[in-house]
């Protein structure tokens, strides 16, 4: 009983170790390279996008952005979130007027690739609300119903 | 300015946001203030300063000011007057939606 009790005891301690040194020391640690790898993350998808310009522009418009973001691990999630969307942001950018604008006389009309794209960033946002697509000016059967 | 015949509820999202002309808006304020995901609203950005509807400028920083500078993004004129019509339009459906149904027997 003894021997037991003592085995027991040294559990108690190993998870008082764990708890209270060991978990907060790695967040802790986590935390700082979180910061660290969303910053790369941002930067590599904004290298992602190939022109100079766009890497010039868009690397400090993505580091503002995650610098903005309060806590670390948030940050990470962001940075994640904005590289996913970089095949999107690439399409938009290497698009002629009119690839940009598949229906004339339509500027905003989205090609399908980019619903797409945008409908799986989408997906990486908490809470996302879900929607719908939308025509302005189609009939809506239900209004009539 | 031809007549919008599809747009995503994303685009309209932010587009409403940017209507509002008294706030600075950047990248992060946009997709939080439209609910939308981070990555997904610089698409919709790039796409809006590509046809001419919305413009971009870096922040203004003084010298002592250290990190990365932000980037406001406001609508132009056209822009404006496109939102408006498609915002409003969208609005309008939404009141149509929200019209309760007449009971049975003309009762009110």
């Amino acid at each position: 009983m003894g021997e037991a009790e003592a085995v027991a005891g040294r559990c108690d301690v190993s998870s008082t170790w764990i708890l209270v040194v060991i978990i907060p020391l790695a967040l802790t640690e986590f935390g700082s390279w979180a910061t660290w790898l969303a910053t790369k993350v941002v930067r590599c998808a904004a290298r992602c996008l190939g022109e100079p310009d766009a890497v010039a522009r868009y690397t400090e418009e993505f580091t503002a952005t995650i610098t903005a973001v309060p806590g670390q691990l948030t940050r990470l999630a962001v940075a994640v979130g904005i590289l996913a969307a970089i095949p999107v942001l690439r399409h938009v950018l290497r698009a002629t007027p009119a690839e940009s604008a598949p229906e004339p006389g339509n500027p905003l009309a989205e090609t399908a690739e980019e619903q797409t794209a945008e409908s799986a960033s989408r997906q990486l946002s908490v809470g996302a609300r879900r929607r719908t697509s939308w025509t302005p000016g189609a009939t809506d059967d239900r209004r009539h119903s | 300015m031809g007549q919008l015949s599809r747009i995503t509820p994303a685009t309209l999202d932010v587009l409403e946001v940017l209507l509002d002309e008294k706030a600075e808006h950047y990248g992060l304020a946009i997709s939080r203030k439209a609910g939308l995901a981070t990555g997904s609203t610089f698409p919709i950005l790039a796409r809006l300063e590509r046809i001419g509807w919305a413009t971009s400028y870096w922040e203004e920083t003084g010298p002592d000011s250290r990190g990365p500078r932000r980037r406001f993004y406001r609508l132009t004129p056209e822009g404006m007057a496109g939102a408006r019509v498609a915002v409003d339009e969208r609005r309008g459906k939404g009141l149509v939606w929200a019209k309760p149904k007449p009971l049975p027997g003309g009762a009110t």
